[in-house]
């Protein structure tokens, strides 16, 4: 008897408990999880200022957009990077040094990089290095015993090393499938972070398009960068250029939106824009206008990029400390070609179900004390201006911390149930609060 | 109308996902309505055919889709039509997503895919007779037959052919009186002429400034000559960049438009189709063009406006005067993965008759490098006529090599790609452009090769 008393007032005591913890936590107020540390992501850009302006004006202007990683093009390692790295100083950025030297030192005499950034190395702004833009795999070793060499002269400052896109050529490539290109490179060259690139804003006679590949593309860098454990850049559309008989479009904020967002679902850790200031046409394109074009005048594109940039650096700090658990793609029934990965997440416990007018794509996260964050994009071509409506079933998640353009608003989720309207090029940064 | 799927659940959809993925481009479903017995249910087969849509415009796949499948009861053509298939194509073989039975594409290197076994094989068709008692490969210009070879099979059929160069506003030469120049000394002669009447020489875009290639590359052949191109391609050494007739040329596109009055307002930031509306209003005489611009801009093109291409005008010290550069190196391939590889086989072998390559003719105004009599073709246009007659009518040249160190690495102009717009804008003379190729080459002539694994 006193046995079961006091099994029955253990139940008693548990069931009290229970109801008043959901009580407790039905009361509580929304809360977003507190991470102590302060990352930052990574907003890189291709061409700095070339030589005849760098200046602390035109370097103000980066460090006002966003960016904080800015590379040299038409500089190499001379005294106008030093200029460049005084001017970087000044407006709290790091630069890139661009070497044409570095990159072409046999694997067998590394040596010769002895001394070779040493007039560089002590300025805080000294990023690293610009080593090697779209190397072919039979690079990758003279690459890796140059990367040996350089951690042990300048530990901690970038090798940066720039690899092709999913539709590049496999000559290009070296005769490597894009999957073992990246793979090569890893093991090979052994980097502290994957960067590639890909620019997927088209126009054509009949229109706008995006490039087919490229989820695929975010996905396979991804996926490979996870297995190894590193983080991974993409870089981000900012102009546009004809070559061969294909035209990449302008892009507007619109795009420069959508490919910023795509980036964060798959976990970039890095975004990058090509380019920064606009760059002198070459026998292989043309270029349009940048953020900033040739003769040093802003263009509109440099206040869209500021607004996205701003957007998400009102976030990073909170994303940074998120692993990418896997990203959707929906619909998957009658999918079009573009949604294609090859590592598609078929589930992540607290979605329920999505339902969604318009193609979407669902980066999923979880931090070390699994919490657990989205990051949601209208799939749609932004040249389109298609709206998107989602609605997502969720499961014990009582309300969401969602980050977008409109800056940061915690709401409940009533039944579970969280429903937007995605605005074209739109992504949003969404933390589960249970 | 994505409602539907959207709206399955996460897990059913990702069920779904995978045959999405692997299935896409093929299906079969039984069907009685193409049965012509109608008594008996036959197999619906799907045939996806991929093609590159642009300046042949989309009426020749549609017409040749139909006609196959009136020949082949069962079968269901499904068209794909994208500017960009050709970049897209790479991905997918890669991938084995989204993949068509039948591609059409634009010159690229496909030489990689055939060694990586991305491509079916395709010896069996060119040895199969096609009509007339000629095989696939008796059928192709002989200038192109092997085109499609390595290791000893082939993976390719070549596809789009034609005639490039200087198209001229018809119309207008008549009404001014001007002769069509058969050299470049009189054309020199006629553009004083052209821009005393207030009217630009030369329509082009900055934007494809790879047009160039047109006459360039067909000066540079009348230079050199039908055995110096041969020589060439055959790419026995770094030295076949020095050819004094690449010079020749790109000093002939130096020259030209050295003098901004030879170029309409604006050309530099012109794409084709711009460039190719100022032609068509009258604002230039004369444009860099090939012989799919009538079909290109056939919505556009005002009523009345008559065009047609002349005869390369011959560069001094030419050795033959009659070269097409055709920029022929087009091409369809057959996916090795492809659901219905063997019915993408046939269907090539459909589109080599006589009968459905003078029905390409006649729907894209254009030729396919077969021969055959496409000058018979009836309801060709005046344009069309003289795209044809300077075809069949000049040394064709077919500008590839089998050398791997040509079409892995090098091309044509191997330091960056065609000079022309560097050469416009002051970046680069013709005579640096040509050296800079030319050393290039040289430098890097063994790297490359050991590169390619090439003793």
């Amino acid at each position: 008897m006193r046995g079961k008393l006091k099994r029955a007032t253990g139940a008693t005591l548990i069931a009290a408990c229970l109801v008043q913890t959901a009580a407790c936590t039905k009361d509580k107020p929304l809360e977003e999880p507190q991470y102590s540390n302060d990352k930052k992501i990574t907003i890189g850009a291709w061409v700095a200022p070339p030589p005849e302006f760098i200046n602390e004006t035109t370097y103000k202007d980066i460090a006002d957009s966003g960016i904080n990683l800015i590379y040299g093009l038409y500089e190499d390692a001379d005294q106008n990077a030093l200029k460049a790295l005084q001017m970087a100083e000044q407006n709290g950025i790091q630069y890139l040094v661009r070497s044409r030297g570095a990159s072409v030192i046999p694997e067998d005499e590394t040596d010769l990089l002895d001394g070779m950034f040493d007039e560089f190395k002590d300025s805080p702004a000294f990023g690293g290095v610009l080593v090697s833009d779209e190397p072919g795999a039979s690079k990758f070793k003279q690459l890796g015993a140059l990367h040996e060499k350089f951690k042990q002269l300048l530990p901690g400052k970038h090798f940066y090393v720039n690899l092709f896109p999913t539709y590049s050529s496999l000559d290009q490539r070296s005769g490597r499938t894009y999957k073992e290109y990246i793979d090569e490179y890893i093991q090979t060259v052994k980097p502290e972070f994957v960067s590639f690139d890909h620019y997927p804003l088209m126009q054509s006679v009949d229109g706008t398009y995006t490039k087919e590949d490229h989820l695929l593309n975010l996905d396979i860098v991804s996926s490979a960068s996870k297995r190894a454990g590193l983080p991974f850049w993409a870089f981000i559309q900012s102009i546009g250029f004809s070559t061969a008989g294909t035209q990449n479009r302008d892009p507007d904020e619109k795009d420069i939106r959508w490919q910023v967002y795509n980036a964060l679902a798959f976990g970039a850790q890095g975004i990058q824009y090509f380019t920064y200031w606009t760059p002198t046409n070459d026998g292989a394109a043309t270029f349009s206008k940048a953020m900033v074009d040739v003769d040093g005048t802003k263009t509109p594109l440099y206040e869209s990029v500021k607004n996205v940039n701003k957007e998400i650096q009102g976030f990073d700090r909170i994303y940074m400390n998120y692993d990418n658990v896997g990203v959707m793609t929906l619909p998957a029934e009658n999918a079009p070609a573009n949604l294609y990965t090859e590592n598609r997440l078929a589930q992540f416990k607290p979605i329920k179900d999505i339902v969604s007018e318009q193609p979407i794509v669902v980066g999923c996260f979880q931090d070390k004390s699994g919490n657990q964050a989205l990051v949601l994009v209208n799939y749609t071509d932004p040249a389109s201006n298609q709206n998107n409506k989602v609605n997502i079933k969720l499961d014990g998640i009582r309300g969401v911390s969602q980050y977008d353009k409109n800056g940061n608003t915690i709401s409940k989720t009533g039944g579970g149930n969280y429903e937007v309207t995605l605005e074209p090029g739109e992504g949003k940064f969404i933390m589960l609060l249970k | 109308m994505m409602k539907k799927s959207a709206t399955l659940s996460i897990a059913l959809a990702a069920a779904l996902s995978l045959s999405a993925c692997q299935g896409g481009n093929s299906e079969s479903k039984e069907s009685a309505s193409s049965n012509p017995t109608g008594s008996a249910k036959v197999q619906e087969t799907t045939l996806k055919i991929s093609y590159f849509k642009g300046g042949l415009g989309e009426e020749w796949i549609k017409q040749s889709a139909d006609a196959f499948e009136k020949a082949h009861p069962g079968v269901k053509v499904e068209l794909e039509g994208d500017p960009g298939i050709t970049e897209k194509m790479g991905p997918r073989l890669e991938s084995g997503a989204n993949l068509p039975d039948v591609a059409f594409v634009l010159r690229t290197g496909w030489q990689r895919w055939a060694i990586k076994g991305y491509l079916a094989d395709l010896s069996d068709i060119y040895a199969t007779e096609i009509d007339n008692g000629k095989t696939l490969k008796d059928k192709l210009q002989p200038g192109i037959a092997e085109y499609g070879n390595i290791q000893g099979k082939y993976w390719i059929v070549p596809w789009a052919d034609g005639a490039t160069g200087l198209v001229y506003n018809a119309q207008m030469f008549e009404d001014n009186g001007w002769s069509v120049p058969t050299t470049m000394k009189e054309l020199d002669e006629l553009l004083p002429e052209i821009k005393a009447k207030g009217i630009a020489p030369f329509a082009w875009g900055g934007k494809v400034m790879s047009y160039w290639d047109f006459p360039v590359v067909g000066w540079w052949a009348q230079y050199e000559g039908t055995e110096g191109m041969e020589s060439y391609k055959k790419m026995e050494g770094p030295e076949a960049y020095g050819q004094e007739g690449r010079l020749k040329a790109l000093e002939e596109f130096e020259r030209l438009l050295g003098d901004e009055s030879n170029s309409i307002e604006g050309a530099a930031a012109m794409d084709h189709i711009q460039s190719q509306m100022a032609f068509l209003q009258g604002k230039a005489a004369m444009i860099p063009n090939g012989g799919w611009l009538e079909t290109e801009m056939r919505n556009s093109t005002p009523e009345g406006f008559r065009m047609k291409m002349m005869q390369l005008p011959a560069i001094d010290g030419a050795k033959e005067t009659k070269v097409n550069n055709t920029m022929g190196g087009d091409f369809a391939i057959v996916p090795a993965k492809a659901k219905n590889a063997e019915l993408g086989k046939e269907f090539l072998k459909f589109l080599s008759s006589d009968d459905m390559l003078k029905l390409f003719t006649e729907k894209s105004g254009s030729v396919r490098p077969f021969v055959y009599d496409a000058a018979s073709v009836p309801g060709l246009s005046e344009f069309s006529k003289s795209v044809i007659d300077i075809w069949q009518n000049s040394e064709n040249l077919y500008l590839y090599s089998e050398n791997p160190v040509y079409y892995s690495k090098f091309y044509d102009w191997p330091l960056a790609g065609a000079p022309y717009m560097m050469i416009y804008q002051g970046d680069e003379t013709a005579q640096s452009a040509f050296e800079g190729n030319l050393s290039y080459a040289e430098e890097n002539w063994d790297a490359v090769k050991a590169d390619l694994g090439i003793k």
